[in-house]
């Protein structure tokens, strides 16, 4: 299939309606997702070839999601070298195209990071959400597709949350339960994100204030709903201040949150447990490596990005702890392993390692291993 | 003649097949497997039905921003549905439509509704209606 901007035009101007001006705003960053092998497959492979033939560059500052697999460690991982040859020539490609190697979900942390007010245009959900609920930068939230073809084309629809007019709250969600732990954080999110579907709104939460808790709520709110954005009390920058207080209110109570805990998670013995959905940041690994390992009576796979890996100086040797790099959850390790059931601490984990690895999982906090 | 409901156009072609209507979204990541073109998502209401050569009307996507490399997986492996009916834009759906070369339209929140009098339809992708039989 040959590849041109006016595909790629064609496919931005799918965010406006017919009678909409077709304006575009130039963007600052973008970030892209679409990047693993097994969200892809062979055709996303022979597309991407596709466009690299066609000799299709990028524009502006564009980073990368995590691939299937550690490319800078590879041998222990026991995976198929034909699958880690795929990923490599996946990254190699938009490599070849410009973008930088980030392989990471969280690209806020270090290596793309916007400032309040930037147009970005961004497709990583859980990265969307963080950028323009947390930081309070402008971002829709984007197809892999579309973000290829705004990192190609350096620009965006004028269209969605890029208008202050689209950013105005249609519900306050009340939450005056407790959030005992990171899961809980995320069965609210997911609970939230079946309600509001594809609707900005207010948080009220008192309980929700760590930033690693935000995170895990935010990345279930991206996996059950198609919010772009949401206003957390003490969270959210001082946009939430000047904003609309919408007239209609939802509660959420903590039987909804259980429910969800118990809906998404297996009561079958977990063989390993997965960490770093998003990827663990530079604070939370420290902690992690800090763990008293009498605690770990499973093999953890913790994930996080390179950038953040190469931060980190290994104070002891941990047995039980391996630090993955540069790859997903949805990690060609765990198919060499064979296991049947895994433990995460991440909802939005949990929901794609089911899904698409035909997992059983078991939600567990960090605490509790 | 069946009855012409018009919407907007959002990729081209031509569908037809049986018509097959998701109440709730879909994440086609995760939610839908590309190498069968069966919906694997088991919270779904249409959980193990086939996409394949169906007219499938649904409301948006949801989740995962990659489900555009999924439909486009679909069409690939010859199981994607005849034709997408949204009752909301979506980009992520859209987009894998257009690469995927199957049509879709948009169609207002009423039109969307009466679909469900309906068991089989043909969309025409480049002038933005559906006709139900």
């Amino acid at each position: 299939m040959a590849i041109d901007t006016r595909v790629l035009e064609e496919i931005l101007s799918l965010a406006f309606t017919e009678d909409e001006k077709r304006d575009f705003i130039p963007v600052s960053s973008v970030h892209i997702s679409g990047v693993n092998y097994y969200n892809i497959g062979d055709p996303g492979l022979e597309f991407l070839r596709s466009l690299e033939e066609s000799g299709l560059k990028f524009v502006v500052k564009t980073t990368i999601n995590p691939g299937c697999s550690d490319l800078v460690d590879v041998e222990w991982q026991g995976c198929d070298p034909s699958l880690v040859h795929k990923q490599k020539e996946i990254v190699e490609i938009f490599e070849s195209m410009g973008a930088k190697i980030s392989l990471s979900c969280t690209p806020y942390l270090d290596v793309n990071k916007p400032k309040p007010g930037d147009h970005l245009a961004w497709a990583e959900s859980s990265a969307v959400l963080y950028a323009n609920s947390v930081i309070g930068a402008w971002t829709n939230k984007e197809s892999g597709i579309s973000a290829l073809a705004s990192g190609i084309l350096g620009k965006t629809a004028y269209v969605g949350v890029h208008r202050k007019e689209c950013r105005i709250p249609q519900y306050t969600i009340v939450y005056e339960g407790g959030i005992s732990d990171e899961v809980e954080a995320g069965a609210l999110g997911f609970a939230v994100g079946r309600v509001v579907n594809d609707k900005i709104f207010i948080l009220k939460c008192p309980e929700l204030y760590k930033l690693s808790h935000v995170r895990q709520f935010l990345a279930a709110l991206g996996t059950s709903g198609s919010a772009p954005m949401a206003y957390i009390n003490h969270i959210s920058s001082k946009e939430l201040h000047d904003t609309i207080r919408p007239s209609e209110e939802i509660s959420i109570s903590h039987d909804e949150v259980i429910k969800v805990v118990e809906e998404l998670s297996s009561d079958k013995e977990p063989e390993a447990f997965i960490i770093g959905c998003p990827h663990l940041s530079y604070e939370e690994l420290s902690r992690l490596i800090e763990y008293p390992l009498s605690r770990i009576r499973l093999p953890v796979y913790s994930f996080t990005s390179r950038s953040t890996a190469s931060e980190i100086v290994f104070t002891r040797r941990h047995e039980n702890l391996k630090v993955i790099k540069d790859s997903c959850v949805l990690w060609c390790g765990l198919k060499y392993l064979k296991h049947k059931t895994v433990a995460t601490n991440s909802v939005k984990a949990a929901y794609y390692l089911k899904n698409v690895f035909g997992l059983e999982v078991k939600l567990m906090s960090l605490n509790w291993v | 003649m069946g009855t012409r409901f018009n919407g907007k156009k959002l990729s081209g072609g031509f569908g037809r097949g049986p018509l097959l209507i998701s109440v709730e979204p879909i994440s086609f990541f995760g939610g839908v497997d590309p190498k069968s073109g069966l919906i694997i998502d088991r919270w779904h209401s249409l959980h193990n039905k086939s996409l394949k050569g169906v007219v499938l009307a649904v409301p948006r996507g949801k989740g995962s921003t990659v489900g555009s490399y999924v439909i486009y997986a679909l069409s690939k492996n010859n199981v994607a549905p005849a034709a997408l009916v949204l009752r909301e834009r979506d980009i992520v759906i859209a987009a894998g439509c257009i690469l995927g070369k199957i049509p879709s339209i948009e169609l207002e929140v009423s039109k969307w509704a009466q679909l469900s009098n309906h068991s089989c339809a043909t969309v025409n992708g480049y002038e933005g209606y559906i006709e139900v039989d």
